[in-house]
């Protein structure tokens, strides 16, 4: 084969996005090595910058013409990689705003490698939604999984952190095995590793499922089904999930449920629902069974757990279950109902997170349900923004929720599958139960006799977080105030949760262009 | 199958070699027990202080610096031989390569990985 190389700047300026996140991690990483260490927590506004210059770029991608895929179909800036880059600049965004003034309290000296590692997340989520070829997937699933390793660690001294960062690393790097197999597997079945390549090989050969190429297809599709539904966490390969979400610094938790799980959604939908759509009777059947599990699985396992993060993390799971009902449909209409909810589903959670975080003391202390009891008498303004939130996951009208879970189980009947669609309204009654212990926590219940600050002092991860008593105390007993950027991040995440709800046109129209409908 | 016969004859006799070694050995041997002989076979002696313990790792910041210029190098090389036909768009992302391990080079720079206690 003639060696050929054929990149213009027009192919760079495809990965405008990309290269911002980029740039902004580099320039994190060179400024915080130059400024006097007292300077580093303006780092973040470096991060912000870079996040708005990514947004700049996917304006200036929707507005140019011409052929969307760059770098000789390896990523596409078409309105499905534009629509997921935004859904993750706002998680980052709005994780990196959340994040001034509590990774501090956590007793985080590396403020610049947080940055740096947090754009670079950022940087591989985009990438991996632009991919249109399996090993670029792959690449941008490192580039998003590596830099998460470390960040679930963060936290210096906790054991917890420490915890979940070992998880997440042992457990991802099994997956991405699985995955690596299955594309190994589908480009020996197929011949191909780009996108558009198997699709044509699979419209244009019969692939019979017991002779041929068709078996090693069939196990390529199943191992690279794990692969994904291990990044969504999907039941039943989603027991990292809570311990890992729990472990990490809220702002991380923050970015992964939503940056990760919209990365790999847009592989789903590349991979199977275009990919692979024409041997689609091989598969739906595998995502109609996780997304019913996970539905059923992710509300029931959610409804016993008495910390918040971990509440928030198996309702995670159960919206990936509502998330996979778009999959198995296969249909265009159930894409775009899977990226309008994965845009509300962004603002409300990273919203949901960022209560919680406000909230949060050193060691993962203040996060349990009982932290929360008579929380409305005591911060009224944050016990009804989490109350928003909430109500707006357990999708009550008026919120994105509503008109996210509408979406999409409209879209499953119109489909033809009412049983997703009944399956998943039970299930969602089962998660209007743990959403509202919550609410009922912070507005019905008194709060506790017991201060919090002797609560704190008996816990003996504090003495490995570094921090005297006395700190504590005075933490405990005024409440952690709320930095000006939190506030911020909460404002906006609270402005997009109410928003669309009430003014959904806007982006469902976005969300059906990037679905490929009029 | 013909050549592999005497090969099939050799694995035969060194199995019933080992079989019969084995019972041989089982029937004729005396057997005096001991703690010492009964305990599985180790190699070394035993441990006197618990094995796991923190110890300093100067080698993995090493280890760490010697990755940038070996991917480096690596890079450099093939794109050296082929420059002439990647032309200016090649010099520009060589460049930019460079420039991004430059970033990495500072910072471990600034961080003081290159003080060695």
């Amino acid at each position: 084969m003639a060696f050929t190389y054929a990149i213009s700047g027009g192919d760079w300026a495809r990965i405008a996005p990309e290269l911002a996140l980029l740039v902004a991690a580099l320039l994190v990483m060179l400024v915080d090595a130059l400024i006097p260490a007292r300077l580093r927590g303006a780092l973040v506004i470096i991060g912000v910058m870079g996040v708005l210059a990514a947004l700049a770029g996917v304006i200036m991608l929707y507005a140019s013409s011409g052929s969307p895929s760059a770098f000789g179909g390896m990523v596409t800036s078409d309105p499905l990689a534009l629509f997921a880059t935004l859904v993750i600049l706002a998680a980052t965004g709005l994780s990196l705003l959340l994040s001034p003034g509590y990774i501090e309290r956590q007793g985080t000296r590396q403020q610049g490698e947080f940055y740096a590692l947090v754009m670079l997340a950022a940087t591989g989520m985009v990438l991996m939604a632009a991919s249109t070829n399996l090993m670029m997937i792959f690449l941008g699933l490192e580039l998003l999984s590596l830099p998460l390793y470390v960040l679930c660690a963060f936290a210096p001294g906790q054991q917890r952190a420490q915890e979940s960062g070992m998880k997440y690393f042992l457990l991802s790097s099994f997956a991405s095995g699985f995955l690596l197999y299955g594309m190994a597997l589908i480009y020996g079945a197929t011949g191909a590793t780009n996108l558009g390549g198997i699709n044509h090989f699979v419209a244009t050969h019969a692939m019979s499922a017991t002779a041929g190429f068709g078996p090693i297809l069939l196990g390529g599709m199943a191992l690279l089904a794990v692969g994904l539904a291990f990044k969504v966490s999907a039941i039943p390969f989603h027991a990292w999930t809570p311990d890992v979400y729990q472990g990490a610094l809220t702002p991380v938790t923050a970015l992964m449920s939503v940056g990760t799980k919209m990365a790999a959604f847009v592989a789903l939908i590349r991979v199977f629902d275009v990919a692979l759509a024409p041997v689609r009777a091989d598969w739906q059947g595998i995502m109609w069974a996780l997304a019913i599990l996970t539905m059923v699985g992710g509300n029931i396992l959610a409804a016993t757990q008495t910390n918040v993060k971990r509440l928030l993390a198996y309702s995670s799971i159960a919206h990936a279950g509502y998330l996979l009902i778009g999959i198995a449909l296969g249909t265009q209409a159930g894409i775009a109902a899977l990226l309008y909810y994965m845009a509300a589903y962004a603002v409300m959670n990273v919203g949901a997170f960022g209560v919680v975080l406000a909230l949060e003391r050193v060691a993962g202390l203040g996060t349990n349900l009982d932290d929360y009891r008579g929380l409305a008498s005591r911060r009224p303004a944050l016990a009804a923004a989490l109350a928003v939130f909430l109500f707006a996951l357990a999708g009550i009208p008026g919120t994105a929720g509503f008109v996210a879970k509408y979406a999409i189980f409209a879209a499953a009947v119109t489909g033809g599958h009412a049983e997703l669609t009944i399956i998943g309204v039970v299930a969602s009654m089962i998660g209007f139960y743990y959403y509202l212990r919550v609410i009922w926590a912070m507005y019905f219940v008194p709060a506790p006799d017991m201060p919090a600050a002797e609560a704190a002092n008996a816990n003996p991860h504090l003495s490995l977080a570094g921090l005297n008593s006395a700190v504590v105390t005075k933490l405990a007993a005024s409440g952690t105030p709320l930095a000006f950027s939190a506030g911020l991040a909460l404002a906006l995440a609270l402005i997009g949760t109410l928003g669309l709800g009430i003014f959904p046109a806007p982006l469902i129209s976005l969300a059906r262009q990037a679905a490929g409908l009029p | 199958m013909a050549p592999f016969v005497p090969i099939l004859i050799m694995m035969g006799l060194a199995f019933a070699f080992v079989v019969l070694v084995t019972i041989v050995t089982f029937i004729l041997g005396p057997k005096k027990p001991t703690p010492q002989k009964n305990a599985p076979y180790e190699c070394g002696i035993s441990e006197i202080t618990p094995p796991q313990r923190r110890f300093p790792i100067k080698y993995l910041v090493t280890g760490m610096l010697f990755i940038i210029f070996d991917i480096e190098a690596a890079s450099l090389v093939p794109m050296a031989v082929l420059m002439k036909r990647l032309g200016v768009t090649g010099l520009i992302e060589l460049v930019t390569f460079i420039a991004i391990l430059l970033v990495a080079f500072l910072y471990v720079w600034r961080k003081g990985a290159f003080t060695w206690e």
